[in-house]
């Protein structure tokens, strides 16, 4: 090439050969300038002074030319102009200079001699601003480079289908030179059944912009055919207008022989078997390769291999594949991720090895094999996978799955609904393109630090956010997930990206929130306790002010405990089972005991009910009312036991006292008769007696009454033996009247005791004195006892049967059978006393007849005996 | 509103039902609005004593609900009744438990309604008892009738029933316990005392009311001068 | 002229029961309990026995089934005496222990008189045994 442009030079020569009128000189884009030994400018024209921004030539004439013009003290190193002064000889070189603009422009320079007198005087430059044709010339060169570098043969054609480009490449695969082939119709190297079709090709080049992976034919200078994959693409001139069509051809001669010789393999093995190129590029591949990677054939053809491989492992494995390429050692076999077409990733083994064709690697083979379980069960897989997109595809939910590199390989019928991507364009997209229309600046801009798939991918974690956006004056919601699905390694191989339109459930939210507050003051504001209850465990888990009003316990306190675990002790069980019975019936009621903190007890009637996976308990404190009702009851009791006393007294009034005033009212009757006749003072006798008996009657029924009711009565340490004293001096009358001695103890035997232990001593030893016979003696003992003293009465009386010892007591309790009549209500009222004192009485047949009545009374009232 | 009374006895067989019958039609016939209820579910036979043709509404129909009570009302020998079912299939099961209602309902209508209850102290003496106002203790003047009337009186108190009196029948006999000694240990007012009459029975077998078919006979007489003390009392 | 056995723990009731029947000019026996009464039964057979309930030792029930029991005093008519007057004291008397009538305490000297003449001239009774025996005397 630097032969044609010395050949352009050598034309361009003969204009400064002559003398030229300036204006001619003037005209020409060329530079012309005219130095003498010196450098200093004898001549310039018009294009160098524009070039180098002078108005005038006398700028510039006389002064030296690299001052001038290049500020320089030194001749410029690139000048030939010494050169040409010394040899006389014209030189020609191309010079680049960098312009204000920065633009390199490229300069072609020829310095030629001027001769007088035999000798060099000045010399002629002509300088040719070839930048136009030196970036051209540049591009041609590497791209013939590239040409010639490249295995695939290279060739273009113009719109008449002429040779226009040939590579070494094309010279090696069809035999043609370079030089033999330019210019002529392409069809010399297309077998002649393939024109009508190469033809068509062609056209579908020039009308869609390319063609790729074409295979078919073509001819070799041999006349052999040649199997090729052609891809054409459209060349345009620099106006865009079609210009030709360049065309890179594969020779698949190696292929189609390895093919061959590989087919029985390749069909019957049961690993995927591949063939790549020098490339990287897929060529070759069998059924159960295209089945492992999920993709078509067609995909898969041309295909680079990385396209294959999980971008974790791609790195790791091109680098094999590239030392094999080179014949360098690499591992033979390997694991690695392989990328299937749904995104899902494979473990697979590999087996490569190179193919060495007439002593070169052309390429590589790769046996895979499926090692994860996955493989096995492709077929449930499948089917499983088939479901599962089917009801993907049914979930309102958005779903894709993205990769590492963030595309997008799988997605549902919602995603592609709510994108505005066409759905065939989603797979193999970015999910920032697909999602929001980002490019790669608003990607970096926007998604850093704040994209939740980018976080799932680096945290591993499932990530979640809501946002929301106003839209026609309402505010959407959308809550987007992003899931880490991971390898059996443990990597993160994928994230699965959940967006889900939340509208609707924030709004529900809203209004749920809204009543649950109402909800909630209700709940808060309630008298009632209430409790939320977790139905399975039966913790509690929420409860309102009434509760901790109530309890005493603040809310804290209250939930997480048990409910039930502040009933009384007594009741909890109960309290369980009512529980229980919640759980299972959603029924409940009862009424119990509860503790408050720092002690107290409340009444809680308690109500059940179920919601949900809770248990709502709903308690009433009803102390008060049970308080009430306990007054009420114990009103009732008292009322009840007024009623006794007073059926009590109209049975005294009716049995006891109407018999002797009936007596006395019959002797009245007999008295009146007697009056007639003699005195009567059998009659009289009985009057008195049973008229004191009425009176003895009231009195003691009276005191029976008092006895009754004087629980409140305070109780004394007093001395019994004292006691005894004044006891006796009241009965000392009756006991002279039948002569009777009445012996008791000495010393001193103090208990507490009420006033009406009195009535005991007097009501025993009246009793004794009155069944004793004439002359008897009746004996007090007291008996220490430690905590109790135990008083004896005895007397040698006719004794009380053994079936009348405990019923002589009970005179006033409800109509027994037999009961003794006369006994009066002096041992009923001893029994009350001992009872209030906290004692026993009971009787015992006294040794040689009669009775002895025994009576305990604990020293203080305190101790039960 | 009138007043409800029932016609008990310590036991079956005292002539109670007969009693009740004719009292009820010499109330009638002294102007008093008087209904006659046959409160013996499972003997009835106020409607026989009566001579009433059965086949009308019954006090069974209105017990069941079958029958509105008012409806049930037919009139016999100048008083109004309301009497039993005599088919067995209708006696057995009959219950009482609508009794005190129905009853309700025809003192709000009449000035003395008579419910002429089983004897005994069965159940359904007991209920008649209990729902009745008053009550008048028919018995025959032996020692067995008086015990029994006893046990009458005990329960009538315990339910808070008045006892009107008692009305002795069949008396006349040496063997008698008198009146005197029965209302003494009764402590009970003897309203009457019924002689034994062969026309109760002859009355009985003619299918017509003493009182109706021998006004003069000792018992019709009687039975008038009861109805005019307990008119005299109520 | 009739006798009468009164039995009473009491003895003045014993005195004014004496007193009012003898003054009917009846001829009066009386006991201080239920077993002097049983023994007196065993030597005497009055026309009447007024028989105190409420008694220590053998009470007035048991007297009575006692008297009723014997072949030799299962037929005297006996009356008891009781100071209650529930319908149930009296439903016993006359049913169970076997007795003819029921006397009520305190007492009413004309009634008592009225009732016992009553009983001492309405015709003889015949007492089966047991319970039920009242009733036999009733139909009878």
């Amino acid at each position: 090439m630097k032969t044609d442009e010395g050949r352009r030079a050598d034309d361009g020569a003969p204009l400064l050969r002559g003398s030229v009128a300036e204006g001619v000189l003037d005209s020409i884009k060329d530079g012309v300038t005219l130095a003498d030994r010196e450098y200093r400018l004898v001549y310039v024209n018009r294009a160098v002074l524009d070039s180098f921004g002078f108005k005038s030539r006398e700028e510039v004439l006389g002064r030296i030319c690299h001052e001038v013009f290049f500020e320089r003290d030194e001749p410029c190193e690139w000048c030939r102009c010494k050169a040409c002064f010394e040899t006389g000889e014209p030189q020609h070189n191309r010079v680049a200079f960098q312009g204000d603009d920065g633009v390199t422009r490229y300069y072609d320079l020829h310095t030629y001699p001027y001769f007088e007198g035999g000798e060099v005087t000045h010399v002629i430059e002509v300088a040719k601003d070839v930048t136009e044709e030196a970036n051209l010339l540049s591009e041609l060169e590497r791209l013939a480079a590239i040409a010639d570098s490249s295995a695939d043969a290279m060739m273009s054609v113009d719109l008449e289908g002429r040779v226009v480009f040939w590579n070494k490449g094309a010279e090696s695969l069809f035999g043609y030179q370079r030089e033999e082939i330019l210019g002529r119709h392409y069809h010399v190297i297309v077998p002649e059944e393939l024109r009508d079709e190469a033809e068509e090709m062609r056209k579908e080049a020039l009308k869609a912009g390319f063609v790729r992976n074409y295979e078919t034919y073509r001819l070799r200078k041999d006349g052999a055919e040649v199997p090729v994959n052609i891809t054409l693409s459209l060349v345009r001139d620099e106006k865009g207008n079609p210009a030709g069509i360049a065309g890179n051809m594969k020779d698949l001669t190696e292929m189609k022989r390895l093919e061959e010789d590989y087919r029985n393999l390749f069909e019957n093995a049961r690993d995927g078997i591949s063939i790549t190129d020098r490339e990287g590029t897929l060529v070759l591949f069998n059924p159960q390769f295209i089945e492992m990677t999920g993709y078509s054939e067609k995909e898969l053809r041309g295909m680079h291999l990385s396209k294959l491989i999980h971008p974790r492992d791609r790195e790791r494995v091109l680098a094999y594949n590239r030392r094999l390429m080179a014949g360098k050692d690499a591992p033979r076999s390997y694991e690695f991720r392989m990328l299937r077409k749904d995104g899902r990733v494979m473990d697979v083994e590999v087996t490569a090895s190179p193919i060495v064709h007439k002593g070169e690697i052309v390429g590589t083979q790769g046996i895979l094999r499926d090692m994860s379980e996955r493989g096995r069960m492709e077929l449930e897989i499948i089917e499983t996978k088939r479901h599962l997109e089917t009801v993907l595809d049914t979930i309102e939910e958005a779903i894709c799955v993205i990769d590492p590199e963030l595309r997008i390989i799988s997605f549902n019928e919602a995603f592609a609904e709510n994108v505005s991507t066409p759905r065939d364009e989603i797979l193999g997209k970015t999910c920032y393109e697909v999602l929001h229309g980002y490019g790669e600046k608003e990607f970096k801009e926007d998604c850093m630090g704040r994209c939740i798939v980018r976080e799932a991918f680096e945290t591993g974690r499932a990530v979640e956010s809501v946002h929301h956006h106003e839209a026609d004056g309402y505010t959407l919601y959308h809550e987007s997930r992003a899931l880490p699905s991971r390898d059996h390694l443990g990597e993160v191989m994928q994230v699965v990206y959940v967006v889900k339109d939340i509208t609707e459930k924030k709004e529900m939210e809203r209004a749920l929130q809204e009543s649950e507050e109402k909800y909630r003051s209700v709940v808060e504001s309630s008298p009632d306790m209430i409790f939320l209850v977790d139905r399975r465990t039966g913790v509690i888990v929420d409860v309102n002010r009434a509760a901790t009003q109530l309890l005493g316990y603040s809310k804290e306190e209250i939930i997480g405990t048990v409910s039930g675990s502040r009933v009384v002790p007594s009741q909890r069980k109960a309290y369980e089972e009512q529980l229980e019975r919640l759980r299972k019936t959603g029924s409940y009621k009862g009424e119990f005991d509860v503790q408050k903190k720092g002690g107290g007890v409340v009444t809680v009637e308690v109500r059940g009910a179920l919601l949900g996976d809770y248990m709502v308990t709903i308690g009433r404190d009803v102390t008060e009312r049970r308080k009430a009702e306990r007054m009420l009851r114990e009103y009732a009791s008292e009322l009840e036991h007024s009623n006794r006393m007073k059926d009590l007294f109209s049975d005294i009034m009716r049995h006891d006292l109407l018999n002797p005033l009936g007596v006395i009212k019959n002797v009245c009757e007999l008295l009146s008769d007697d009056l007639k006749k003699t005195g009567a003072e059998e009659e009289l006798r009985i009057l008195r007696r049973n008229l004191d008996k009425i009176e003895d009657l009231i009195d003691s029924a009276t005191r029976f009454a008092m006895v009754e009711s004087a629980e409140e009565l305070e109780f004394e340490p007093a001395d019994l033996v004292e006691i005894l004293h004044e006891v006796l001096e009241t009965l000392k009358g009756a006991a002279a009247e039948k002569d009777i001695d009445i012996r008791i103890p000495e010393g001193e035997f103090t208990a507490e005791v009420n006033p009406f232990i009195e009535d005991v001593f007097s009501n025993l030893i009246s009793n004794a004195i009155k069944y004793s016979p004439q002359g008897g003696d009746v004996t007090v003992e007291i008996d220490d006892r430690g905590d109790v003293l135990a008083v004896t009465v005895a007397d040698r009386g006719p004794g009380v049967p053994d079936e009348h010892k405990k019923s002589v007591f009970e005179r006033f309790k409800r109509a027994e059978k037999g009961s003794v009549k006369g006994s009066g209500l002096g041992l009923a009222i001893v029994k009350k006393v001992v009872e209030l004192h906290k004692g026993e009485v009971w009787i015992e047949d006294n040794p040689g007849g009669g009775s002895r009545f025994i009576f305990t009374l604990p020293k203080r009232r305190g101790r039960d005996v | 509103m009138g007043i409800s009374v029932c016609i008990a006895s310590g036991k079956d067989g005292v002539g109670k039902s007969v009693v009740a019958a004719n009292l009820a039609i010499v109330l009638s016939s002294l102007g008093v609005e008087t209904l006659i209820v046959d409160g013996d579910i499972e003997g009835a036979s106020v409607g026989l004593i009566l001579g009433v043709d059965p086949g009308g509404l019954t006090i069974h129909d209105c017990l069941s609900g079958k029958a509105d009570p008012k409806k049930a009302v037919i009139e016999a020998s100048g008083t109004k009744a309301v009497i039993g079912a005599i088919g067995i299939e209708q006696l057995v099961g009959a219950s009482l438990e609508n009794f005190p209602s129905i009853l309700e309902d025809f003192t709000g209508a009449f000035d003395i309604v008579l419910v002429d209850s089983q004897g005994g102290l069965g159940d359904n003496t007991v209920t008649v008892i209990g729902s009745c106002q008053a009550l008048l203790l028919v018995l025959t003047p032996d020692i067995g009738s008086v015990t029994n009337g006893l046990k009458i009186l005990a329960v009538a108190k315990k339910l808070g029933t008045t006892v009107l009196g008692a009305l002795i029948n069949r008396s006349g006999s040496p063997y008698d316990i008198p009146a005197d000694k029965i209302a003494d240990l009764m402590r009970l007012d003897v309203i009457g005392e019924l002689p034994e009459d062969e026309t109760v029975k002859r009355a009985l077998f003619e299918g017509v009311p003493v009182s109706v078919g021998y006004p003069d006979s000792p018992f019709s007489k009687e039975i008038r001068s009861v109805a005019d003390k307990l008119i005299g009392r109520t | 002229m009739s006798t009468i056995l009164v039995v009473d723990d009491e003895e003045d009731i014993r005195f004014v029961l004496g007193q009012m029947l003898k003054r009917e000019g009846y001829e009066v026996l009386s006991a201080g309990s239920g077993e002097e009464a049983l023994e007196m039964l065993k030597k005497t057979r009055p026309d009447l026995i007024l028989l105190d309930v409420m008694m220590p030792g053998l009470d007035g029930w048991e007297t009575c089934a006692r008297i009723r029991s014997q072949e030799e005093t299962k037929d005297i008519t006996v009356a008891m005496l009781t100071a209650k007057t529930s319908d149930e004291d009296k439903i016993r008397a006359l049913e169970s222990s076997g007795a003819n009538w029921h006397i009520s305490k305190p007492i009413d000297r004309a009634k008592l008189i009225d009732t016992v003449r009553w009983l001492l001239e309405s015709p003889p009774r015949r007492h089966g045994h047991g319970k039920d025996g009242v009733e036999k005397g009733g139909d009878s």
